[in-house]
């Protein structure tokens, strides 16, 4: 009688779960947008039309970091992220790490507030984004690629009167990793830019993406890393390459910590959900510093 | 009908799943795979693809050894054309219950990772229940990352994970004394890897026992990624064949 029990308690668990609108179990047996290769391909035709961006910056700059808003029906805390980097003085950009909605149907919820207005225009501010997990679900990678473009890129800073005569910053690379890998060609083209771009005179290479390297704690629920030969190589070849720094969110509680001389740092969840949101303000100079900033109160 | 119902939910959820097949073999006990008596040495080759280092050869070597009775000891050595080397040891009491066995082990598994630089360390404690169609393992083991390029004059350190949760099912299709057999199984765990909880490994694998002392297996292994965001696809697929030579 109680095995019973037991059976028909996990079997409704199952059932629920999969009525439950925001969780693609399709997903859980495969992925139900294009997968990684696919993915990448569209990112890489989108980002060669495009071409590559070189901000410019004074030397010295501050960037915001946000992560995981999980947007669904209420969306206060990329609200008031938007309005605090409005606000600032100093920020010249922003990154933005995935999972910017939380289901299906958000993106025009949360597009409406990514959108910068009239105000900033006059300066450099700009939001890199990248993709993660949940903003896939449901075949909605084509959603995301039309509002963003491209979840795989590399764009630079510099200071001076243009990109010829100036002076190189910074080297800015953006990987898709909503999958929990790479995949092969993503990697391969990560190797070659890195190869040509290691010893090309930037003062810091900074990779961001979605998914987190490292499991130090039991904080992750239920969310994967990348599979450890994944993890393996990505991290030498970060290593190698002299990349200071790795942002990713995906856990929604913050760890930093070095390994192979790359500092990894996985920012905090700003979803309103969240009891304790932060978004992470970094300083870029000579050297880079940075601060998480709690959005409480969130409302 | 209840226990009917029971297997037949074990099995319909090991269906879908596919298995690593044991090498060792029984020696005066009625469980395959433990409780083995007699020392055996086993080789398998292997094809292996992964979506980092995409295709490769490896070359495996077991040795088991009953050191006392109901306790024995695995000792592992894979080589890998991807410039990769792992080993392993494994200490496993058995303890004989009127249904089924019970198992404990203690695992250490050491990965030189020659090709990234670095070395992947893990030490696993786990307890074990194996029937006649279904063996289930539990435990946890802790892992320690080292670059073998660290700096000692930074902040640089070295990746500890200390807990992750280790879990094994395996169905089996015959009894366990039957000269072959065919299992499916799910796992964060083979013989030659310890992946995070939410990794997955699914295998099918099956063996045949020529005659008293040589065995041969046969067994393929995929690993998912993904699976529990909810974006699964696919990065790593295992083909294993082998044989044993029981003393």
């Amino acid at each position: 009688m109680k095995a019973q029990k037991l059976i028909y308690t996990a079997l409704l668990s199952i059932v629920c779960g999969a009525c439950n609108p925001n969780y693609d179990m399709m997903g859980m047996f495969n992925g139900t947008s294009p997968e990684i290769a696919e993915r990448f391909a569209d990112s890489r035709r989108f980002s060669e039309k495009a071409g590559v961006v070189h901000m410019q910056m004074p030397s010295d700059y501050r960037l915001f970091i946000c992560t995981d808003c999980h947007i669904d029906s209420t969306h206060y805390g990329l609200e008031k992220f938007i309005h605090l980097y409005k606000v600032d003085t100093h920020p010249h950009m922003c990154l933005f790490l995935g999972d910017l909605i939380n289901a299906q149907a958000h993106f025009a919820h949360a597009d409406s507030i990514l959108h910068l207005d009239g105000v900033m225009t006059n300066r450099n501010d700009t939001v890199f984004m990248t993709c993660g997990n949940h903003d896939i679900y449901f075949n909605q990678w084509h959603v995301w690629q039309q509002l963003y473009g491209s979840s795989t890129y590399w764009f630079d800073t510099y200071t001076g009167a243009n990109y010829e005569t100036g002076k190189k910053l910074d080297l800015y690379i953006c990987l898709d990793t909503a999958e929990g890998t790479l995949g092969t060609d993503q990697l391969k083209w990560l190797k070659a830019l890195l190869a040509e771009k290691k010893n090309a005179g930037y003062r810091h290479i900074i990779v961001f993406t979605h998914t987190h390297l490292f499991k130090q704690d039991s904080s992750q629920g239920h969310t994967s890393n990348l599979s450890m030969e994944e993890t393996y190589e990505l991290t030498y070849l970060l290593s190698d390459a002299g990349v200071e720094l790795y942002l990713c969110g995906h856990d929604h509680s913050r760890e930093v910590t070095s390994y192979g001389g790359v500092k990894y740092i996985t920012v905090d969840s700003s979803t309103d959900a969240e009891p304790e949101p932060y978004y992470m303000v970094m300083e870029v100079g000579k050297q880079i510093t940075y601060d998480f900033i709690s959005l409480l109160p969130i409302k | 009908m209840k226990n009917k119902f029971l297997l037949l939910l074990v099995l319909a959820v090991g269906m879908p799943v596919m298995a690593k097949e044991y090498i060792s073999i029984d020696g005066g006990h009625n469980l395959r795979g433990f409780g083995e008596e007699r020392y055996s040495l086993s080789f398998a080759t292997e094809y292996a693809y992964n979506r980092s280092w995409e295709h490769m050869a490896n070359f495996d070597i077991y040795a088991h050894m009953p050191v006392v009775k109901n306790v024995q000891i695995d000792a592992r050595i894979q080589l890998q054309t991807a410039n990769v080397y792992t080993g392993a040891v494994v200490l496993r009491p058995t303890f004989d219950l009127p249904v089924g066995q019970l198992f404990a082990e203690t695992e250490v598994l050491y990965k030189a990772v020659a090709r990234n630089k670095m070395s992947d360390l893990c030490a696993a404690l786990s307890v074990g229940w194996r029937f006649d169609y279904v063996s289930v393992q539990i435990g946890a083991f802790a892992r320690v990352m080292d670059s073998w390029n660290r700096s000692w004059h930074s902040e640089d350190k070295y990746q500890v994970e200390p807990f992750n949760l280790l879990y094994r099912l395996e169905v089996f299709a015959r009894p366990q004394t039957n000269n072959w057999n065919i299992s499916v199984a799910m796992s964060n765990i083979d013989d030659w890897q310890m992946e995070r909880m939410w990794q997955p490994l699914f295998q099918l694998g099956g063996r045949y026992d020529i005659d008293e002392h040589w065995r041969v297996s046969l067994d393929g292994e995929l690993k998912i990624t993904g699976m529990f965001h909810l974006n699964a696809t696919f990065y790593a697929a295992y083909l294993r064949a082998g044989f044993s030579y029981r003393f």
